[in-house]
């Protein structure tokens, strides 16, 4: 399933910020600026920069305004889609924001039992 | 561009070529996970691939219910079998709590894991592709024949992936 729409259908990604850091595991949201930086490690600042400007205009957003949750879960699928490496460099950016808003729904749901 | 392996391109590109992050990718790869476990008498294994920032499960045995079994992967930060990337090694963790690697590791600290073995699944073109391991949740010893069997084990993995290349 492509991951914009598993995070439409899975989470409320409006709430994740008040959840800036997951207790326990130490992990944030992952942003623009993570993605950008795992796309710069594998493959050099301006090969990284034409990847990403290309999978920014298929998500129809504008790079460097890329927010958390839904449109960088956007410009994910479409660096996928770039196949290759590229696109295993988009599955690491998933699996964390897979994970990431997993943990945080899990946290809300207890501490929602704990407070009820 | 980093001269780790994790971050290689070329690595990455091979794991790209072997579509290994198909959905469903090979109900053999899911069968030797599932006799990995049964045969170490654990109650997880994994067929994992390492990833430059995740790790990916592409085949798994005892991860109904856990969020792991959901997401598909983890960040690679926790991972023990991002290891074997950079050392082309078996890796062995006999009691998590004690190991200076990880017993700070959420995976460990959070959600009990305690042994591990795992062994690299390389190509036949050099790359450390990810581990096939098996994963406890209480301090255990593991023997040089069951790094063996591991060994044999992850080497019919491997044998069944390239299958894919040729057709």
């Amino acid at each position: 399933m492509q991951l914009i729409v598993w995070l439409l259908r899975t989470f409320d990604t409006s709430l994740s910020a008040s959840l800036p850091v997951i207790p326990g595991y130490n992990l944030t949201e992952p942003t623009e600026d993570d993605a950008r930086a795992a796309l710069q490690r594998v493959f050099g600042a301006a090969m990284a920069e034409t990847l990403w400007k290309a999978a920014c205009v298929e998500a129809l957003l504008l790079p460097g305004r890329v927010g958390p949750g839904v449109p960088l879960g956007r410009v994910a699928d479409a660096l996928a889609a770039q196949g290759g490496a590229a696109a295993m460099v988009a599955r690491s950016i998933e699996i964390r924001m897979r994970t990431y808003y997993r943990l945080a729904e899990r946290e809300r749901t207890l501490a929602q039992r704990a407070t009820s | 561009m980093s001269s780790d392996p994790m971050y290689s391109a070329q690595r990455l590109q091979e794991i790209a070529d072997l579509d290994l992050l198909a959905d469903g990718i090979d109900p053999i790869l899911q069968d030797v996970a599932e006799q990995a476990a049964t045969h170490l008498g654990l109650p997880v294994s994994l067929i994992s691939v390492v990833l430059d920032e995740a790790l990916h499960v592409a085949g798994s045995h005892g991860l109904n219910g856990l969020w792991l079994g959901e997401t598909g992967g983890h960040p690679v930060e926790w991972s023990f079998c991002a290891t074997s990337v950079r050392t082309r090694g078996a890796y062995v963790v006999e009691n998590a709590l004690t190991d200076p690697h990880h017993k700070d590791n959420p995976l460990v600290v959070q959600d009990g894991v305690r042994c591990y073995a795992g062994v690299p699944l390389i190509s036949s073109r050099g790359f450390v592709l990810g581990n096939l391991c098996v994963v406890g949740l209480a301090e255990r010893k593991f023997s040089a024949d069951e790094l063996a069997y591991l060994q044999r084990m992850a080497a019919q993995a491997v044998s069944r992936i390239e299958e894919r290349r040729k057709s």
